[in-house]
């Protein structure tokens, strides 16, 4: 076998993260990021 | 900045707090900023860059997903990519050294090839590096990749290299040809497409061959590559019937062909395969 052996709670960590910056880089938020200004803090409405 | 994206305003907040947790991005005063870090992974494009890449591999993960009914026998057709930048923008993600040693290659076996015709040669990189070493280049894909990639990748003014639209897997198109080529170049094209497939592509190919012509094969060889059995299972969830294929398999497709002088080489990496074949002189 030429692959490492699968560290499974890692390896599940890891596709949740890939997920999420995909899913982060095609909305376009990384992007928007980079904008001088950045963004405020949003108003959950939860008093965080 | 849900306005600006589009967004739900829980779930940007959510995701927002989680890259922050995972350091890539920041918070300076009241305001998200991208973190330092970031930036060389998801804007720059540099060599760290993984933003060409990664929204691609969400696409693929989303065919793996159907994985079970697959096993279970259901038939799926070629899937078009959903999104042709992200499609294309992975294809470009190759590393300029990995491009640059199979030209290498290419050229080592055909010193004095002129021509090449690079099959389905998406964003261009292959193409540019052969205009480069001095090559006369014809780019052929899709109709929609062609659109995309001559704007886009900025494709369309580069001298000696010529943008065409067609179908490879169709019998007609060798007739779209006037010029016959001294190299075709075939990188990532063979494990798309099933045996029977690739047997009748590479008796076009022969056909587009000037005598002594040579075909050169990027791909996962099984047996040889680490990689080709994972990424087969990416052709099962992707494709009617593709798959990675042995060096045996490739010897006769090519025979078949008219092909001799078969040689079988592992590029640096050994991720993967390039594969050299001559028609007669």
């Amino acid at each position: 076998m030429n692959y490492e052996e699968l560290v499974f709670d890692r390896a599940i960590e890891g596709a949740n993260k890939i997920i999420l910056l995909g899913s982060a880089l095609k909305t376009g938020l990384f992007s928007a990021l980079t904008e001088k200004k950045g963004y405020s803090f949003i108003d959950t409405g939860t008093g965080s | 900045m849900t306005r600006e994206l589009g967004a739900d305003e829980r779930a940007l907040y959510i995701v927002l707090e989680a890259l922050y947790a995972m350091g890539y991005v920041e918070k300076k005063k009241d305001e998200y900023i991208i973190a330092d870090r970031a930036r060389p992974l998801f804007i720059n494009g540099g060599k760290d860059y993984v933003g060409g890449y990664i929204p691609h591999t969400l696409n693929k993960l989303n065919a793996w997903l159907e994985l079970p009914q697959i096993i279970k026998g259901e038939k799926i057709g070629r899937r078009k990519p959903d999104n042709i930048s992200a499609f294309m923008n992975a294809m470009a993600s190759t590393p300029e050294e990995d491009i640059q040693e199979i030209v290498s290659h290419c050229l080592d076996k055909k010193k004095d090839a002129k021509t090449v015709l690079d099959l389905g040669g998406g964003p261009g990189k292959y193409s540019k590096v052969f205009v480069n070493r001095g090559l006369k280049a014809v780019l052929l894909d899709t109709p929609e990749t062609i659109d995309y990639v001559s704007s886009e990748f900025e494709l369309a003014d580069i001298r000696h290299l010529t943008l065409k639209k067609g179908d490879f897997t169709e019998d007609e198109f060798v007739n779209e040809f006037e010029e016959l080529f001294d190299i075709v170049f075939m990188g990532n094209i063979t494990h798309i497409y099933s045996e029977d497939v690739n047997r009748n592509l590479l008796m076009r190919v022969s056909r587009l061959l000037n005598k002594g012509g040579m075909v050169a094969i990027e791909d996962f060889v099984r047996g040889r590559s680490p990689y080709a059995e994972m990424f087969a299972v990416n052709m099962l969830a992707n494709t009617e019937a593709g798959g990675t294929w042995t060096e045996e398999q490739y010897r006769k497709w090519l025979k078949y062909a008219g092909f001799s002088n078969i040689e079988v080489l592992d590029l640096a990496d050994k991720d993967k395969q390039l594969i050299t074949a001559f028609m007669e002189k």
